[in-house]
Parts: C-alpha cells; sequence; structure tokens
C-alpha cells in the first residue's frame, strides 16, 4: 500500500516541483504536478503564499506564473535536517 | 536533626551551593540554546511537535532560572526567605509541570491530532491544578508526591511505548534519555516546593539533567549545526 504523504513532504514536493522547472511554473501543471485534489492544492497553496515560500508573478509575455522566495528555497534546503530532527525526536 | 536537615532547615555547605549554582545556569543556558536553535526549524514547518518540544525547553529554562534563587539567597544571606516565597514556589511547580507534559506531548501529539481542543490550553490547566496542589499540600502532606509519582509513570511508561514501537529493532536512546529526565526534572520539583528531598540529592538530579540536556543538544547540533 502506498504510504499517504504528510503535510511536510507535500510542501516539499510542490516547491521542488517549481524548482525543477527553473523556478517558474503556471498554477495548472503545478496542479498537476503536486498529485493532489485541486482542493487540497488551493489549500497548499494559500498556505505556501502566507508563509512567504512562494508568490505569483506575472511574467514577460503577462502569463503567471510561480516562483520560489528565498524562504521557499531555504525550506527546501532544510527539509533533510528537518526530517532528521523529527525522527531524531519522535516528534 | 536529620529529618531537620533534609528539610532545609540549615543552611547546606559552600562548596554544594557552588555545585548547584553552576549546574543550575549550565541547565538554564543549555534549554535555552536549545529553544532557540530549534526557532528555524518550527518556523519553516509549524509542526506541532516541534512546537511542544520548544515550550517543554522553554519552560525548563525557566524552572531553571528561578532555581537560582536557592543558591542566590544563600551568597546573600538571605535564608530561607526568598525560598519560601508563594509566587517563586508556584512559578517553579507550573513552570515544570508544563515542561514534563509539553515534552510528553511532543512525542503522542500525533494521537490527539483530530480532536478540537485547544491543547496547550489543556496542558496549562493541567500544570496549573497540580501546581496550586503542589502548594496547598506540598510542604505537609504526602498527595503532592504521590501526584508527582504518578505523572512520572505515566510520562515514563508513555515516552518508552511511544519511542520503542515505533523503532522495533533500531536502539533508541531517547527511550532511556527521556525518562531518567523526567524523573529529574519531577523529583527537582518535588525538591523546590516541598523540601522533602535532600540538599545532595537535589543537586545529584541537576547534575543530570545537566548533562541530559546536554545530550539532547549535542543531538541537535549534529543535525543543524
Amino acid at each position: 500500500m502506498i504510504k499517504k504523504r504528510d503535510r511536510l513532504e507535500v510542501i516539499h514536493d510542490i516547491l521542488r516541483v517549481i524548482l525543477e522547472h527553473n523556478n517558474s511554473i503556471k498554477p495548472t501543471p503545478l496542479l498537476r504536478y503536486s498529485n493532489l485534489s485541486s482542493q487540497r492544492f488551493n489549500e497548499y497553496f494559500e498556505e505556501l503564499v502566507s508563509k512567504g515560500f512562494i508568490r505569483e508573478v506575472i511574467d514577460g509575455k503577462g502569463r503567471k506564473a510561480i516562483t520560489l522566495t528565498d524562504k521557499g528555497f531555504h525550506y527546501v534546503e532544510k527539509y533533510k535536517a528537518i526530517l532528521g530532527f523529527i525522527d531524531e525526536f519522535d516528534l | 536533626m536529620r529529618e531537620m536537615i533534609m528539610r532545609g532547615f540549615f543552611p547546606p555547605s559552600l562548596p554544594l551551593i557552588y555545585v548547584e549554582l553552576i549546574t543550575t545556569i549550565f541547565a538554564c543556558v543549555i534549554s535555552f540554546i536549545i529553544y532557540f536553535k530549534t526557532k528555524e526549524l518550527y518556523e519553516l514547518t509549524s509542526h506541532k511537535g516541534i512546537k511542544y518540544f520548544r515550550y517543554a525547553f522553554l519552560f525548563f529554562g525557566i524552572v531553571s532560572l528561578l532555581k537560582l534563587h536557592r543558591p542566590l539567597s544563600q551568597f546573600l544571606h538571605l535564608g530561607r526567605e526568598l525560598s519560601l516565597f508563594f509566587g517563586v514556589r508556584f512559578l517553579i511547580g507550573f513552570a515544570g509541570t508544563m515542561a514534563v507534559l509539553c515534552l510528553l506531548y511532543s512525542l503522542i501529539w500525533k494521537t490527539f491530532s483530530k480532536t478540537k481542543t485547544e491543547d496547550f490550553f489543556a496542558i496549562s490547566f493541567i500544570a496549573i491544578l497540580i501546581s496550586v496542589f503542589s502548594l496547598l499540600f506540598g510542604p505537609r502532606g504526602n498527595l503532592i508526591t504521590l501526584i508527582h509519582t504518578l505523572l512520572f509513570l505515566a510520562a515514563a511508561i508513555i515516552s518508552v511505548v511511544q519511542l520503542t514501537k515505533k523503532k522495533k529493532g533500531k536502539h533508541h536512546q531517547l527511550a532511556f534519555v527521556y525518562p531518567v529526565l523526567f524523573l529529574s526534572w519531577i523529583m527537582e520539583i518535588a525538591a523546590q516546593i516541598s523540601m522533602r528531598i535532600s540538599f545532595p540529592l537535589s543537586i545529584w538530579l541537576n547534575v543530570v539533567s545537566s548533562i541530559l540536556l546536554f545530550v539532547i543538544l549535542y543531538k541537535i547540533l549534529r543535525i543543524t549545526p
């Protein structure tokens, strides 16, 4: 049975998808790659924007794109340490 | 005579006061380092387990800070006046119980993750109840000793079960560290409130908890240098 992803893993996956697309991706492909229902995706999207992990920008052709902020990059960098910490102290 | 010494009617010897002062400052500094060192991880994740883990060390840091009143009052020749100050004993009881409950809750919060209760308020309410009982019955009766013993037993059993069930076959150091830390914290609180524990024993508990805090800090620094 496939294990359900926890909240931190979903956030990491969303940020990683953006990063793998040269830090600029449109909302629809991001929804597709994140493997979430649109309702859950919207919840995560709102959370990530409000926490300052991602931001919406308008590219040169007037299209909406999503990019990582410095805090978003930092989360991806620290993800291994976060998991290590949670595992070490069984939190 | 022995009973009087145990209850702190005679001032402890100077070297022991130095040991208490040094270990208390050490425990205080390490607790606050753990709290601030994990700040970034919590800000990035808003993880409930990390939140309560940090709270535990924040409260224990406060306990250590408040515990400084004993060696300081000895140095300042205040006798036991400061120790008997109602507010100090209540705060030590409250912050110490909060530290134990928060560390325990950081292990078991997932079990309650679907409940709608405000966890922090529930924990605070239990801590206030225990602290009030401590003040009312601490210096005289055995009730508070019983409450603290039960609290320690519950915390130790839950932590050992929780830490060993997920890591079957894998040696988990925390299954040893947490129960001993709970024991030393709870006995330290009991010693501060009810004064039924001898001074040298409370010094040893101080030393043990300082060593365990250092082990925890070392583990944190290994993960997040």
